[in-house]
């Protein structure tokens, strides 16, 4: 492994120390005319500062003909020692005790430096080496693929990502968000390094990321190096989605299929169809699943688990996403009892509208959901995801109006997303059995 | 996770717990001491709405008795079932429905009761967890469940390559202390246990002279001091001290070698390290980062062994501290055991001769600071350093001197503590082959 050498890190110790305090300000938002958006906030709980880059980029954008680019270009672009081009720079950053990570998903692509505080240049640097530079020759490219693939079937052995991702390819089989995640070099034969020259410049544009930098920093100077830093993004167009629209299930669907797992239990994924954030009831969808089965004492879980003690434990959720996703309920339990835990999840459904939900129920979901979001949102690096997942996911202010859009939620409006969106027969069921039961 | 990966967390976890030194920006800590001897610890922090209130028990596994390896484990998992003040089926629906995360731990030296919540269920989230810890129930019934839970935990690592190694290495480090046994305990000793084990060894342990309570969160400080004193005084008074068992260690390097059906061996050696708060502390820290020490793909072992075995997962250095003793244990899972523990060897002869380069001593320093600043960023991880840190009898700002201290260490300093701890090596080495199970 390459090691520093002591010139470089006496710079870095030197621009670190030349970080002098200043009068305290408080959070930042600003437009740059390239079109991206800067936030920068304080949080002082530990001398850590962390840096992200969200782009409004995923499997929703893709055409079938670009399938793929999404994910091989965050190979690309994220910021490690092995892949990028900015090896430098990532060097340094493990160099100082830092952290880089990345993450790809249907509707947004997210990469992070944080390191301590004094060292916010050094993050600044990483990132928009990657960001800005990313190594777009054939060599690289080929790496790329192979991480890719080698990242989805880590994914697909988890009997829980797996159940997911079957789930999602039942219930919306004609949307990308259905598309199965790359399982092999085949799969992205058709991404080369001009497709994803291409992908690059009209993604990774000002009008379609923002930069947010939360942590030990006073807010207004790091939104002035983050500007520095960042000034050389391109302008360009925000992003739209490949396809407007999704269509659910007129009828249930139920796939099983086994998994090579030790362990004796089975997974079970039931997807319904879901609000997606530009739905004025997606909170109440958010809070519905929480209530419905966010804990042992909600009515799914005591129905399946204390009641007919047919599942070991169950939970449930929707995830906000740009276009509408499935509500999810997932189970582990003895495959022997799927089907009539299967019967049991509609039975609960339906006695909804004999039984229908109440303020208890409502009081438990808000507090699931507020705890969730509350522990999702306590060091600084997450505080920054919570920052620019909303922005790039919603839009901009979302974040600061997301727990009142929760308290603002009623008995009514969870009644009438449970109606409106567990619809029993637009469901679909994925059964997961450990091999060694078959 | 993986049974090495928990393995490998847990020793990082305790690191981190026991050695992040960034100063922290939240409000001043606040100390008080009750009548009964329960010290309590208050950190306003504005930063984020989770509140965090941790219990440090001078409790670990080293006060098991004879016999009896898992008690301690045992008795904190089992205080979570009930308290006889608080009906059950209430404990459970406030913590279900309010998102209230309950949950403990145990170490050799420590046993740790905590709850995290919203800050918005300040009252709720105390009354739970003092209730837990001064007035549990014991529930006889539940006690086969706990114990099936922690022996599965002790087959689950027996069946790890990398923990078993680790096991074995401790029973020879540590051979007649209790630090030679897992916290988790043994087979035999969990199964002996019975409810009076446990509600004896409560009353002998935790009281007030042997707990610290730490709350960090968005609050007044005066007002988390009010709560938190009225919460614990129910606490039995007094302090028991520990029993003092001697260390012996290896006068000589041992080695010991077993086989499994696996296709890559594992490599241990181990060492034994100076207690917590030892002068030493802060040059074999900047050691363990020369090796190579946490997540980090730098350092002298990655820099030695071949690509495939130095992934991160696969060959680093650990070095949990200890009350009485830390250790520091160089690791490589491969194929190849023996040039592994040629090139490790090489590697600890290296420092023990010559002086580190001031370059790499001033990164291993900087990435070792950097390390210590990101991990333990949760309020809980902030409680849990500042309470072992008082628990020890160092402070509970022995964190922040340790990483003065580390700023302070020379390249002499380093040189100078591998001499002194890096000698007598214990290596445990698991070969790939045919099982042979007398010899585990």
């Amino acid at each position: 492994m390459a090691r520093l050498s002591r010139s470089l890190l006496a710079a870095l110790l030197l621009v670190g120390a030349s970080c002098a305090r200043q009068e305290p300000s408080g959070p930042q938002v600003r437009h740059l005319q390239n079109g991206l958006t800067i936030i920068a906030k304080p949080s002082r709980a530990a001398d850590v500062v962390s840096v992200q880059v969200w782009v409004r980029d995923g499997t929703i954008y893709e055409s079938p003909r670009d399938a793929g680019a999404s994910s091989v270009l965050s190979e690309l672009v994220r910021p490690s020692p092995a892949l990028s081009g900015a090896g430098e720079a990532a060097l340094a950053v493990e160099a100082v005790g830092g952290r880089t990570e990345a993450e790809h998903s249907q509707d947004h692509v997210c990469y992070e430096v944080t390191v301590p505080g004094r060292h916010l240049d050094l993050a600044l640097r990483a990132l928009s080496d990657a960001v800005l530079r990313p190594p777009l020759e054939p060599a690289s490219v080929e790496r790329a693929k192979t991480a890719v693939v080698r990242r989805t079937a880590s994914l697909m052995s988890r009997p829980i990502d797996r159940a997911l991702q079957m789930c999602l390819a039942a219930i919306m089989p004609r949307h990308p968000t259905a598309r199965p995640p790359a399982a092999s070099a085949s799969d992205l034969a058709a991404i080369d390094a001009s497709v994803l020259e291409d992908w690059w410049s009209r993604r990774y544009v000002g009008a379609n990321m923002v930069v947010v930098v939360v942590g030990n920093a006073e807010p207004r100077d790091a939104a002035d190096r983050a500007e520095k830093a960042f000034s050389g993004v391109a302008a360009g167009e925000r992003a739209e989605p490949w396809s407007s629209s999704v269509e659910w299930l007129t009828a249930p669907a139920r796939v099983d299929a086994g998994i090579e797992t030790d362990s004796e239990r089975a997974t079970m994924m039931i997807g319904f169809p879901g609000p997606g954030v530009s739905d004025e009831d997606h909170v109440a969808a958010d809070v519905l699943m929480m209530a419905l089965a966010g804990s042992r004492s909600s009515r799914m879980s005591r129905a399946l688990v204390a009641e007919r003690g047919i599942a070991w434990s169950v939970g449930g959720g929707w995830y906000t996403r740009t276009q509408a996703s499935p509500c999810f309920i997932w189970m582990e339990l003895d495959p022997v009892n799927a089907l009539a835990a299967e019967a049991a999840v509609v039975d609960v459904v339906e006695s909804l509208a004999e039984r229908p939900l109440d303020a208890d129920d409502l009081a438990r979901g808000k507090a699931l959901l507020t705890s969730y979001m509350v522990f999702a949102s306590e060091t600084a690096a997450q505080q920054a995801a919570y920052e620019g997942y909303w922005f790039i996911v919603a839009d901009e202010g979302y974040a600061d109006s997301y727990f009142d859009r929760i308290e603002a939620v009623t008995v009514e409006d969870l009644r009438g997303a449970a109606v409106k969106y567990l619809r029993p027969e637009s469901r679909a069921t994925v059964v997961l059995e450990p091999h060694w039961v078959k | 996770m993986s049974p090495a990966k928990r393995a490998v967390a847990l020793a990082l976890v305790t690191a981190a717990l026991l050695g992040a030194g960034a100063p922290t920006q939240a409000g001043d800590v606040v100390k008080r001491r009750l009548g009964n001897g329960v010290t309590l610890i208050a950190v306003p922090s504005p930063w984020n709405k989770v509140l965090a209130v941790s219990v440090l028990v001078d409790a670990g596994s080293k006060h098991d008795p004879p016999g009896l390896s898992g008690l301690a484990r045992v008795t904190a998992e089992l205080l979570l079932s009930g308290a006889t003040t608080i009906p059950r089926a209430e404990i459970e629906e406030t913590v279900d429905d309010r998102g209230i995360r309950l949950g403990s731990y145990t170490t050799e030296d420590f046993t740790e009761i905590y709850v995290v919540s919203t800050i918005d269920q300040f009252d709720a989230a105390i009354d739970v967890l003092s209730a837990l810890v001064t007035q549990p129930a014991f529930d006889g019934r539940d006690l086969p469940i706990v114990q099936r839970r922690v022996v599965e935990d002790q087959e689950r690592a027996l069946n790890d390559p990398f923990a078993a190694c680790y096991a074995r290495l401790n029973e020879i480090l540590f051979e007649g202390h209790p630090y030679a046994v897992p916290p988790s305990g043994t087979k035999s000793g969990v199964a002996a246990l019975t409810r009076d084990h446990v509600t004896r060894f409560y009353a002998d342990r935790y009281r007030g002279g042997n707990i610290v309570v730490t709350a960090v969160g968005d609050f007044r400080e005066d007002e988390a001091m009010r709560k938190l004193g009225a919460c614990f005084a129910a606490c039995a008074s007094g302090r028991v001290p520990p029993r003092g068992i001697p260390l012996k260690q290896p006068k000589e390097p041992v080695s010991y070698e077993f086989h499994r059906d696996v296709s890559r061996g594992c490599v241990t050696i181990g060492f034994a390290t100076p207690p917590m708060g030892s002068h030493d502390g802060a040059a074999v820290r900047v050691l363990a980062s020369v090796l190579g020490e946490g997540k980090a793909a730098r350092g002298r072992i990655r820099d030695a062994l071949p690509p495939d075995d130095a992934s991160s997962s696969q060959a680093g250095v650990l070095n949990p501290e200890g009350v009485e003793q830390g250790r520091l244990v160089l690791f490589a899972s491969t194929a190849d055991v023996d040039a592994a523990a040629a090139a490790l060897g090489e590697i600890i002869e290296r420092l023990r001769s010559e002086r580190v380069p001031d370059a790499e001593l001033a990164e291993a320093k900087e990435r070792l600071l950097g390390q210590m600043a990101l991990s333990g960023q949760r309020n809980i991880e902030r409680a849990g350093r500042l309470g072992i840190g008082e628990i020890a009898r160092l402070g509970h700002d022995s964190s922040d001197r340790l990483a003065r201290s580390i700023e302070a260490v020379s390249a002499e300093d380093v040189r100078r503590a591998a001499v002194k701890y890096l000698s007598n090596p214990v290596t445990v080495t698991l070969r790939p082959g045919r099982v042979s199970r007398t010899q585990l």
